[in-house]
């Protein structure tokens, strides 16, 4: 039986599936859904609300609601420079300057 | 210790790296992993996810910025504003990331964790003991986050012990139902 892993999981809850398709605080908490969770109660054809509510329940139970205001606003120019430049750093360091 | 790739793999990985906008660098990255040969792809998944890996832990041990205050628990671990903010950040470039490299974000998910993996096993044959305790945490943390981990999930599932336990009750049951 697959575990439960937070970061596999949110992945797979397409997150930027939600953002890109819907944008908004309803689809970034729809798209909170971890994997598990979509297989068990949302098929192809269920509505927006049933998705909508399985992806608050999923993420709370899941313990991920505390990215909701950052993923709902979206993170910060400044994260965004810290993930590019500890990147960078990481592959100076792996292959040489 | 500098590791060694076959040069297209690099070069690859090095033009996604310095791109200063995260986007800009996955579009980098899907443009040239298109055009390489497919011998390569394998090795080029497994250096970007090792990477990926490798720079969460140091994110989430970055000082700069982070002051003290509330702590907020994200998937069972304590964490500081600050580091949740680069942590969804960094969530969110993956998902790019993975699109990029042609990889379902569950699978990606996966390679992020043999990524962590990778990593943990050749720092710790080639570094000393002066290693930094944030930089310890951090990998703790990015274990916690990459690994396999049912506690917190089922710690909070258990009836009686959260007030959760009513949705994992019905998250259960509907699971069971499907599988009959």
């Amino acid at each position: 039986m697959t575990r439960f892993n937070p970061v596999r999981d949110t992945l797979s809850g397409g997150i930027s599936l939600a953002f890109g398709l819907a944008g908004g605080p309803l689809a970034a908490a729809g798209g909170l859904v971890g994997a598990g969770f979509k297989k068990a109660f949302i098929a192809e054809d269920s509505s927006f609300a049933k998705k909508f509510f399985v992806g608050v329940a999923a993420t709370l139970i899941t313990g991920g609601f505390g990215f909701l205001p950052y993923l709902i606003a979206a993170p910060g120019v400044e994260s965004k420079k810290d993930v590019q430049q500890t990147r960078s750093s990481v592959v100076d360091n792996r292959y040489g300057a | 210790m500098k590791v060694v790739v076959h040069p297209e793999v690099e070069a690859v990985v090095r033009a996604w790296a310095k791109e200063t906008d995260l986007s800009a660098g996955a579009k980098v990255l899907a443009e040239r992993r298109a055009a390489m040969a497919p011998e390569h792809l394998a090795e080029l998944r497994s250096e970007v996810s090792e990477i990926s890996a490798e720079g969460l832990i140091e994110l989430l041990a970055l000082e700069r910025g982070v002051t003290p205050g509330e702590v907020q628990e994200v998937f069972g671990i304590s964490l500081l504003p600050k580091q949740v903010e680069r942590l969804s950040a960094w969530l969110l470039d993956q998902q790019e990331v993975a699109e990029a490299l042609g990889v379902g974000a569950e699978a990606w998910g996966r390679m992020l964790q043999a990524g962590l993996d990778r990593h943990l096993v050749r720092v710790g044959a080639s570094r000393g003991s002066d290693v930094g305790a944030a930089v310890l945490k951090s990998e703790a943390l990015a274990k916690s986050l990459l690994g396999d981990k049912p506690e917190a999930f089922q710690k909070r599932a258990e009836p009686g012990e959260s007030p959760n336990a009513g949705l994992r009750g019905l998250a259960s049951a509907m699971a069971f139902k499907k599988k009959k």
